[in-house]
């Protein structure tokens, strides 16, 4: 098969190709599908831009090439799409000369340089399943830029957001996207591919058409705007809050200003019980950073006016005594400072302190926390021993009755978000952000678990299974088969013969994201990837994958329905049906 | 009281005690809002930018005003609004000069057309009748061309029709903004502004972004994509023609769209489905005023939903009467009209066919009437003043068919417009669809009548034109569905002028809830009226091209007093009478400035 100068290669005889029998042949590696029509002769690529089948295979019709399996059609001619969005079908130009078909493979040029984009649009506009992670397979295998396809995602995200969602479906969209972004930096190559698309996916949806909001005019102040958002934050107006931001953001200078008030308002008394307020506006931040402002802020403004003026139930008699107990107890934060300042080595009794937080009674809930913060305690060394608590939680929580994991993972997660609250906002809203994480504890005491000091190691090392990969392989294949009553005695034996855990952590990883639950399971698996380093030193920190793996266990689905991702994966690497039917 | 720079003197510092507000008069009796706020005075337009209500009735506190009635709040300094569809509120700087209270009031001069524009947007987006109202007043009286306003309109209805609305809905909403913006030309103040508020309701509604619609890479020519839109439209797959009519527009073929489109529409296969060829015709008026432009989305969006729906299996008389047009057909096609000059013909014998309730005599009778050489033109004033004919005598006491008597008057009129737009062939294939929607209408108990056959001859035993014209108005409102037929006869035999009435007649169905429901068919008897006027004279109307004057269109026609008649019974027994059109006139006092402010603090 030569090739001549101006790139056309012999690929047939002019009698192989007839009308109505196609003919695939390989040019460099590729399945070329040749057929006759009307006289003429085409030559287009033979996988389908749909799902890869072989379009010889497919059906002519008045110059219409129609796929067999879904029956998306293509102009024969143009390659033009008649079906998706923008999916065109890439034609090269062929030649019948001296018996023999020539085809000119590298001269195509059909295909647009955008298509990539235009297919990641069209799938958040129908969140088809199948479109994102063709877009994001193609991204990963083609080396399209991350940072431009994340972009998209976030602006798109902002006016689906805007248009379609409240503060709480938004909070949950934003926390699959920020979180699919975050697991994904824990992988490599093709195993990004489940989580990206979680965080794609995360972010589709219907956008619909809005106009720009202006900004308040002339004179207003930084200061006003600020009291107006508390003002508005009280009376549940989001309008006038999204007006304020986006003055602030117009009138330029106080960008910095802008996450710590957001976090302020969101820790307000009359939020307590609200445990989505910390999680979601930790998430909000964390875009920030990420993507900065010119690229978020419709996201961020508009998102974060309808957490902070969202509706509110009136609390009952025990909320409300709560609430004005924690009043009571912040009322003196101002004089307290983070005793990390002041080195930590403050003496912290962290089983007293947690007995108090699961005591079931919200004055020595809140009152352990109080007397942490007074002695001086440091935020972080608060948080550590409430992630690890909520992980032993997680790991001992009795599975006979209902677990409770939706409130256990929240207990952990929230915790872990206390941290994001004083790196954005400081130690004073970090500390009001404990008494929400100490009330989600309170809420949580109708579990059946017992208490346990935390100091305590569990158990002491012994020598198990040699082989790591052979350790880790028995516990995955517990989740797997959905052995609960063995998974956390085995990730335990997997811990005492002395592995870091990393790798566990890893693969617990991958089986959750490739089961149907994985989504769920998400935001918890990115809170046990950041706190497994962060609570490193702690004796009990185990714990997090123990817990982890028993979720993962109790809640598995296990359809094996995001067997999506590795078909897009091979339609990427152009590996698809065609191989197997023309093999 | 006023010096130069615009600064006028409002009274005293003491007027206005702190904590207190007061509203004062300035120019030509603006009202200002005055609010002392510990200690500091503010002056604001005391006209609620929201609704009209007196600020100075509204409430002060943490800098922001809130007005009493829908709780709309303003930046007291700045003027800024916090809520959604809703302008900021006018501020003015106020100097105190000894124990004199001055304030800078600046000109009248309109600068809002673009904060205007985005209002009348929003409102299209929300949907809420208001904020549309409002914004057209606000607009139209600041001098906005309706041609700029209609711009934004179509921007947003073909998003709106792209992502929310299937043929029939989208069809429904065109017919309305066309019908809306031809009545609203006919008249001015606020029934212009009712008219207009009508089409901007219609095409409200929620609109999603999409992905752009891509031309197909070339080489694609004209003649493919015709065969393909032919192809896609039998095998009813709109979303295929969308992208064939957008690849014909980028390759500048705009030109050949709708002739092909309509001859999709009166395929055989399509009889039944009467909406299409109604609603295309809608669709090129809409680009024949407005250009292709903004409307582009709109027309390729919709056109592909019309003549790429999908269909059922047809029933026995259907499928049958597929059968007949689909063996007719061939010869419609090849016809040359140039030679259908006729405009003399057995009409009555040709109704007496239509009204048969046998599809094939039906039909056969159109093909006749196309054969022996009569006007196509012709055939649809036949057609058109038919359907006249039994709105003004269909019977009230069970069901009169109004849905189904008024489709069949507006089909046959929008025949015109696949004549202008489509060519006779195609106008020929559509008199069948129209006489098939006659023949589906068969259970509406109306004796035939021939069209040649005089009126009665009284006249009206009102003096003159206007007391005669206001009978019948009160006649209407007062629901008198027994006796408003006969005096519009009367009117008309009195020798007054029936263009006068029909816009009192307008004027009462505009008003009326069932406004909506009416507007297609008003729109069309305005025209019909105009372009069947005796001797010819249509009086310069706006169909100008479409309906032509003079004897081809049948123009004096014996009956076309039936096309008022079946009007105002239509309007009278339908009328609802709730009165819920009273906002149009707040909105128009509203962008006069005359508003509540007057009602409460005068």
């Amino acid at each position: 098969m030569a090739t001549e100068q101006n790139g056309y290669v012999r690929v047939a005889g002019t009698d192989e190709v007839v009308d109505g029998k196609p003919k695939a042949v390989k040019v460099e590696g590729r399945s070329i599908a040749l057929f006759r029509h009307n006289g003429s002769i085409y030559a287009t690529d033979n996988q389908c831009p749909h799902m890869g089948y072989p379009l010889t295979r497919g059906r002519v019709r008045n110059g219409v090439l129609t796929c067999d399996w879904h029956g998306w059609s293509y102009d024969l001619g143009g390659g033009g799409c008649f079906t998706g969005g923008c999916d065109d079908l890439e034609t090269f130009p062929v030649e019948e000369r001296n018996g023999g078909v020539y085809v000119s493979v590298g001269d195509s040029g059909s295909k647009r340089s955008d298509a990539h984009f235009l297919l990641l649009k069209e799938g958040l506009y129908s969140t088809d399943q199948w479109t994102i992670s063709k877009a994001v397979a193609i991204m990963l295998a083609r080396g399209v830029s991350e940072r431009d396809t994340l972009n998209l995602i976030i602006r798109h995200g902002g006016r689906h957001i805007a248009t379609e969602r409240g503060a709480n479906d938004g909070g949950g969209e934003v926390s699959d996207f920020v979180n699919g972004i975050k697991v994904a930096r824990q992988y490599e190559s093709d195993d990004r591919i489940i989580p990206l698309t979680f965080a794609a996916h995360g972010l589709s949806g219907r956008a619909g058409d809005r106009p720009s909001i202006q900004r308040l005019p002339e004179p207003v102040s930084w200061e006003k705007l600020e009291g107006w958002i508390r003002v508005f934050s009280k009376d549940k107006k989001w309008e006038g809050i999204e007006k304020c931001l986006i003055t602030a953001r117009r009138m330029g200078g106080h960008d910095h200003e802008i996450l710590p008030l957001l976090f302020e308002c969101a820790m307000a008394p009359h939020f307590l019980g609200n445990s989505n307020n910390l999680l979601n506006i930790g998430y909000i931040a964390e875009v920030l950073e990420e993507f900065g402002w010119d690229e978020a802020e419709e996201l961020v403004c508009n998102l974060s006016a309808k957490i902070l003026g969202q509706e509110r139930g009136l609390p009952d008699e025990i909320r409300q005594s709560a609430i004005d107990r924690f009043v009571a107890d912040t009322a003196t934060l101002d004089a307290l400072a983070d005793g990390q300042a002041d080195g930590s080595d403050v003496a912290f009794d962290e089983d007293a302190f947690a007995e108090g937080l699961v005591s079931g009674e919200v004055g020595p809930t809140f009152g352990a926390v109080t007397q942490a913060l007074k002695d001086g305690v440091s935020i972080d060394r608060i948080v550590t021993t409430m992630v690890v608590l909520a992980a032993d939680r997680m790991a001992r929580t009795p599975v006979n009755m209902n677990p409770g994991w939706g409130g256990l993972v929240r207990e952990m997660m929230m915790a872990s978000a206390v941290r994001k609250a004083q790196r954005f906002a400081g130690y004073k809203v970090a500390a009001q952000a404990l008494y929400h994480v100490a009330w989600q504890f309170y809420g949580d005491r109708w579990l059946n678990i017992t208490h346990r000091p935390l100091s305590e190691s569990r158990g002491s090392l012994q020598p198990g299974s040699a082989d790591e990969s052979e350790a880790i392989e028995s516990v995955l294949s517990s989740i797997e088969k959905i052995q609960i009553r063995e998974i956390g005695r085995q990730t335990r034996d997997y811990l005492r013969s002395g592995y870091s855990g990393d790798a566990l952590l890893r693969g617990l990883g991958l089986v959750i994201l490739k089961d149907d639950n994985g989504r769920n399971i998400l935001s918890t698996l990115r809170t046990i990837f950041d706190e497994w380093t962060l609570c490193a030193d702690h004796p009990s920190r185990n714990q997090l994958l123990v817990g982890l793996a028993r979720w993962a266990t109790d809640s598995r689905r296990a359809t094996g329905s995001q067997s999506a991702a590795a078909t897009a994966l091979r339609f990427a690497k152009g590996q698809t049906a065609v191989d197997l039917y023309e093999a | 009281m006023s010096s130069s720079n615009g600064w006028v003197r409002v009274g005293s510092v003491a007027d206005v005690p702190p904590g207190e507000s007061r509203a004062v008069r300035i120019g030509e009796g603006r009202s200002i809002a005055l609010f002392n706020v510990e200690g500091r005075i503010h002056a604001t337009d005391n006209q609620c930018p929201h609704m009209g209500f007196p600020l100075t009735r509204g409430v002060v506190k943490d800098g922001i005003l809130t007005c009493d009635w829908h709780g709309r709040s303003f930046d007291l300094e700045g003027g800024g609004c916090f809520n959604y569809e809703c302008d900021d509120l006018e501020t003015f700087p106020v100097d105190i000069r000894g124990d004199e209270l001055w304030v800078q009031a600046g000109d009248a001069a309109y600068k809002r057309r673009d904060k205007h524009l985005q209002l009348l947007w929003e409102g299209l987006l929300s949907g809420d009748p208001w904020t549309i109202s409002k914004s057209s007043a606000l607009l139209l009286s600041g001098g906005v061309s309706e041609h700029d306003i209609v711009q934004l309109v179509l921007r947003h209805l073909g998003r709106h029709v792209a992502s929310e609305q299937g043929a029939d809905g989208g069809g429904n909403i065109v017919s309305l903004l066309v019908s809306g913006l031809e009545v609203g030309r006919r008249y001015d103040g606020e029934d212009r502004l009712m008219a207009l508020s009508l089409a901007g309701r219609a095409a409200s509604g929620r609109a999603s972004e999409r992905l752009e619609v891509i031309p197909l890479p070339p080489p694609v020519s004209w003649e493919q994509v015709d065969g393909w839109v032919r192809m896609f439209s039998r095998n009813m797959q709109d979303f295929r023609i969308e992208r064939c009519l957008h690849t014909a527009c980028e390759n500048g073929h705009e030109d050949h769209i709708f002739k092909l489109l309509f001859e999709c529409a009166v395929a055989p296969y399509f009889l039944g489905f009467s909406r299409n060829v109604a609603g295309l015709g809608d669709l090129a008026r809409v680009v024949d005023s407005f250009g292709w432009g903004e409307a582009s989305e709109l027309v390729c969006n919709l056109g592909a939903k019309m003549v790429g729906r999908g269909r059922d299996e047809p029933e026995r008389f259907h499928r049958d009467a597929v059968r007949l047009l689909t063996e007719l057909a061939p010869n419609l096609e090849s016809r040359d009209y140039a030679g259908n000059t006729r405009t003399d013909y057995d009409e009555n014998a040709l109704v007496d066919d239509l009204l048969s309730v046998d599809v094939e005599r039906s039909f056969g009778a159109v093909a006749k009437a196309l054969r022996d050489g009569v006007a196509v033109e012709r055939l649809i004033t036949t057609f058109v003043l038919l359907a006249a004919d039994r709105m003004a005598r269909t019977p009230v006491n069970v069901d009169a068919g109004w849905g189904s008597l008024s489709t069949e008057f507006n089909l046959a009129a929008s025949l015109r417009h696949v004549h202008a737009y489509g060519g006779p062939a195609a106008a020929a294939k559509g008199l069948f669809h129209a006489a098939w929607q006659i023949f589906d209408d068969r259970w509406i108990n109306i004796p035939t009548r021939p069209l040649d056959q005089p009126l009665a001859d009284h006249t009206s035993d009102a003096p003159a034109a206007a007391a005669a014209s206001d009978q019948i108005v009160h006649s209407i409102k007062s629901l008198d569905i027994h006796h408003v037929g006969d005096q519009v006869v009367g009117y008309l035999n009195s020798g007054f002028d029936g263009s006068e009435l029909l816009r009192e007649v307008g004027r009462a169905i505009l008003w009326d809830d069932t406004n909506m429901e009416l507007l297609p068919t008003l729109r069309v008897v305005f025209n019909e009226w105009e372009g069947l006027a005796a001797g010819g004279d249509t009086g310069g109307g706006d169909e100008r091209g479409v309906v032509s004057g003079g004897d081809a269109a049948g123009a004096g026609h014996p009956s076309r007093y039936q096309l008022l008649v079946g009007l105002v019974r239509y309007a009278t027994d339908v009328r609802l009478n709730k009165n819920s059109m009273a906002s149009i006139n707040t909105a128009m006092r509203f962008s006069e400035g005359r508003t509540t402010v007057e009602v409460f603090d005068e």
